[in-house]
């Protein structure tokens, strides 16, 4: 008997140590790829973005400089900033939020919000009943 | 006069082949257990997913005890079977006894015999972790990562419970299966005993499982008694949201880092991981849901079947079995008490920015630990929801309770 609880609070102190400096390797290991994947995730998206108004920039003067467009192109242009405008702050901010709860806070850019158009098919507003009924 | 003593020899006859002539006094307090268990699965809802296979199981293995036997070899006089057998090609093997010859003509075992290899060679148990891995999300736990300490303070119950089991008379490997209890996780239990101590299967599976049932009911004294209101009703700020790829990489980094230290956690440790790889990756849904629903529906009822096809009239109605269900409830106080206790001194060094309660969610018992630390919370507090927080402790009870598996068999097995 005496050797069984011997065994036993040696068993004791191993397991509870042995667990613990698992569990809490586990802390540190977690903690430290946490930081490093977050640190790299952030330092893409702020490349990209750098990248996106570099871009935005440099197509600014090219598009000032030149002079023949045609008017179909301009009236699409024009219709989009239209549709774009058309949208009230209040659904941006409502269809963000949705974004945001489904892919997760920061892990997704909204770059444009468009209406659809108001022509559906029946097979189209058929799906669309379908889909976005109550239960 | 002749003709009715036939017929009551034939009647005799059929009795005496039939369970009412075979079966003990033990079966029948068993057939009766078994009845409790069913009602308390249906009326109940103890763990009726595993508590229902486990009652029919332990009630068809004594009503007829030969469905969990195995194959054996009948011995038959040669002339004999070749009388009632003519023209067959025998291949049985001979032996010879007092002069006669007979065939070793093998027999096949019992439906429950076989189901119970799955048990018995290890291999049910991993796959139900396979099945939990795949319905986990770590999420909290890697957003948290502190939980982890919680997780391994409830783990404490089942060393402290082993010693307790020693103190009782019971062998170091009964006493490791035994303790093991207090990590409140079935799976891991079955796991365990069949290492250790195979003979007590049957009771053990069946006190994890009926005080996993009863967390509810055990778990809120001692929470209220260990803490005070105040910190009952402490408010944890929201936890950061986790990226997909850190929840691809948790399961490959934890698989890693516990099999290289804890060979024998390996087996639990990598199904676990191996099936929230799968639910992460986003890459096999199909196999995910199968983890998730089929293949886990199909091996809990092997699972249960088996562990109570173990729990026989001779094997049950022991002292054993009452000292198992004793220590088993210590085990579980001790790992909530320890989770809480945890859970204060982590309260204490944030500044009370860590509510205590969530510590009892250590237990591995997934989700209803956690589900017991939110409805005590939200009595304090009607607006605290500490169910995401508790869920991290909770999930990191499960690596915990493998881990402390592998460190009981490294050492006893």
């Amino acid at each position: 008997m005496a050797d069984n609880i011997g065994l036993g609070l040696i068993i004791l102190l191993t397991g509870i140590v042995i667990v613990f400096t698992v569990l809490i390797l586990l802390i540190g290991i977690i903690k430290l790829y946490s930081t490093a994947v977050v640190t790299i995730q952030n330092t893409i998206s702020e490349r990209k973005s750098r990248k996106a108004d570099d871009e935005s920039q440099k197509s600014a003067p090219a598009a000032e400089s030149q002079t023949t467009e045609t008017i179909e192109a301009e009236q699409t242009v024009s219709d989009s900033i239209e549709d774009d405008a058309a949208v009230p702050g209040e659904i941006v901010a409502a269809i963000a939020a949705a974004i945001e709860v489904i892919f997760g806070e920061g892990t997704v850019k909204i770059k444009s919000i468009k209406k659809s158009s108001k022509r559906r098919s029946a097979w189209k507003s058929a799906g669309m009943a379908e889909n976005t009924r109550s239960f | 006069m002749e003709i009715l003593t036939q017929l009551w020899n034939s009647i005799l006859g059929i009795l005496g082949d039939s369970a009412f002539g075979t079966l003990s006094w033990r079966n029948y307090v068993m057939i009766l257990i078994s009845f409790l268990l069913i009602y308390l699965a249906i009326r109940k809802q103890y763990e009726p997913l595993v508590l229902l296979p486990i009652a029919v199981g332990m009630l068809l293995v004594n009503l007829c005890p030969d469905i969990a036997l195995g194959g054996r070899t009948e011995l038959i006089p040669v002339d004999v079977y070749q009388h009632d057998h003519p023209g067959e090609i025998i291949t049985y093997a001979k032996t010879m006894l007092d002069g006669v010859e007979y065939y070793n003509k093998p027999t096949s075992g019992g439906l429950l015999f076989y189901l119970y290899q799955g048990v018995k060679f290890g291999i049910y148990p991993p796959l139900i972790f396979l099945g939990i891995g795949a319905m986990t999300d770590f999420g909290p736990l890697i957003s948290n990562p502190k939980s982890f300490i919680l997780g391994a303070a409830a783990q404490i119950g089942i060393f402290i419970t082993f010693i307790g089991a020693i103190v009782l008379g019971f062998h170091t490997n009964e006493a490791g299966a035994i303790g093991i209890i207090g990590g409140a996780d079935g799976p891991t239990a079955i796991y365990v005993t069949s290492i250790l101590a195979p003979e007590l299967l049957g009771p053990i599976a069946v006190a994890a499982y009926s005080y996993m049932a009863l967390v509810p009911i055990i778990q809120p004294p001692i929470m209220k008694l260990l803490t005070t209101k105040k910190e009952r009703a402490i408010k944890m700020t929201q936890l950061r949201p986790v990226s997909k790829l850190e929840k691809i990489l948790f399961p490959i980094i934890v698989t890693v880092l516990v099999a290289l230290l804890l060979p024998d956690a390996t087996t639990l440790v990598g199904m676990l991981m191996f099936g929230n790889l799968m639910r992460e990756s986003g890459v096999v849904d199909r196999i995910a849901k199968t983890a998730q629903n089929e293949l886990m529906n199909i091996i809990t009822i092997f699972l249960g079947l088996s562990v109570g096809s173990t729990a026989t009239g001779t094997v049950f109605l022991s002292w054993k079995t009452i000292g198992i269900i004793c220590l088993g409830l210590f085990a579980f106080c001790m790992g909530t008490a320890f989770g809480v206790l945890f859970g204060k001194i982590m309260c204490k060094a944030t500044g009370g920015k860590v509510n205590p309660l969530i510590g009892s969610a250590g237990v591995s018992a997934v989700p209803m630990a956690a589900r017991v630390s939110q409805k005590v919370g939200q009595e304090e507090n009607p607006s605290n929801f500490l169910l995401m927080h508790a869920m991290g402790p909770n999930v990191a009870g499960v690596v915990g309770s493998a881990v402390a598996a592998g460190v009981l068999i490294s050492i006893l097995a």
